[in-house]
């Protein structure tokens, strides 16, 4: 009996502790996810050289092979972004990792194998002592270790937070800023080719139809991709805020607005993901 | 090119972009006719317009690198902490197992059995090398 009333306040430690990193779980594996979707947007700045290459030697009847284009700047930049996508994809599996409450969910069977009842010289072990040694066991080493990885996730997210928002933010510039603009170069490129062709005396009306149509598909395609790199970008902001907001509360992992706060950012990079996964390209 | 920051590659991508875009205006849709020379001639600059927008965004990315060089290394070795720390994490199941194999072979070594001490050495140096 005088057992119970501690084994109830550990068993209470130990559930408060589980209830709050399963928020952090969610928000980090679901970041992780959303991060991932880079690898589904299917562009990059070596395929952008690749089709303008493609493109003008269409435009001047030229047949070229793939390493007649000079794409070195391009391959360049495809680095630099594929480099911070690790950093931080590497981050949030690790994070995931951490906070996963199947970490710290220990088999002790081992143990209970070797201690089973019986006599060992002057010591007799009864089954039931096993199974009770056994669960006490369990629990404190589950609540020792949650604390552990609790103050780790405290010590890592505020670490990290300044760096990270950083790379979110550069990572969204590249996307944003520079690969869509390479989309808005190809779709100038397509007005100006199929606008010649229009000027053309020799297409019939049938020809310049079928030429307009190809425009419109083309820039439908366009804005189809860089409607994908929109919703990625929006998701990246999300994933900064919700570490923010982690960062900011570090020292009230166990409060209950926080483990709302993140759940709504959870929620929110569900939707996004979502979202990006009904574009078709 | 090499003094620019990936910002300033990034703004005159744009500027060139915007500024093609009212020389296109003036090439296909100007009340001026112009003579086939006159449009070769804006065809040319447009053409070496949008060759250099596209280089310079690619640029202004491969330029990022710099800015980011020092929030790259932190995050990585945050990282590379978070790894030890989920080794020392799972290597507690580790010493779960060695341990539980440390006592199967008290117990063999109390028995005076060889057989039964040879199985549990086995199983102890296999628990350690897990």
């Amino acid at each position: 009996m005088k057992l119970i009333s501690p084994l109830k306040i550990l068993l209470l430690l130990c559930l408060a502790g589980c209830v709050n990193l399963k928020q952090i779980n969610d928000y980090s594996s679901t970041s992780s996810a959303g991060i991932k979707k880079f690898e589904n947007i299917g562009y990059s700045f070596k395929q952008h050289c690749i089709d303008a290459c493609h493109f003008e030697a269409i435009k001047k009847f030229e047949i070229k092979r793939d390493n007649e284009c000079d794409c070195n700047l391009y391959k360049q930049a495809d680095s630099v972004t594929q480099t911070i996508y690790n950093a931080i994809k590497g981050y949030f599996d690790g994070l995931t990792c951490l906070s996963n409450n199947e970490l710290t969910t220990y088999n002790l069977d081992p143990l209970k194998k070797s201690l089973k009842a019986g006599s060992f010289g002057n010591i007799s072990i009864d089954t039931s002592d096993v199974n009770a040694y056994s669960k006490i066991s369990k629990i404190l080493l589950k609540a020792t270790t949650d604390l552990y990885r609790k103050k780790k996730i405290k010590k890592y997210v505020a670490s990290a937070n300044v760096p990270l928002q950083v790379l979110l933010t550069k990572f969204q510039f590249i996307l944003q800023t520079n690969l869509e603009g390479e989309l808005n170069w190809k779709k100038d490129e397509l007005y100006r080719y199929y606008k010649k062709m229009r000027e053309s005396a020799t297409l019939s009306d049938l020809e310049k139809g079928q030429a307009v149509t190809e425009y419109y598909r083309q820039l439908s395609e366009i804005n189809n991709r860089q409607k994908q790199i929109d919703i990625f970008s929006k998701s990246i902001n999300v994933i900064a805020e919700g570490h923010q907001k982690l960062y900011d509360n570090r020292n009230k992992i166990s409060a209950k607005d926080l483990k709302d706060e993140i759940t709504k950012y959870s929620s929110n990079i569900k939707d996004i993901i979502s979202e990006f996964n009904k574009i078709k390209q | 090119m090499e003094n620019l920051t990936s910002q300033q590659a990034a703004d005159l991508g744009k500027y060139f972009l915007e500024i093609n875009g009212y020389i296109e205006d003036f090439r296909f849709d100007s009340t001026i006719p112009l003579s086939n020379e006159q449009k070769q001639q804006l065809d040319d600059l447009l053409d070496q317009n949008s060759r250099f927008g596209q280089d310079i965004l690619a640029l202004s990315t491969k330029l990022i690198m710099d800015d980011v060089r020092e929030s790259m290394e932190k995050i990585k070795n945050i990282t590379g902490e978070i790894q030890s720390t989920l080794k020392t994490l799972k290597n507690i199941q580790k010493g779960i197992n060695i341990a539980a194999s440390v006592v199967t072979l008290g117990a063999a070594i109390i028995s005076k059995n060889p057989g039964i001490i040879t199985g549990a050495i086995k199983e102890l140096v296999n628990a350690c090398k897990a």
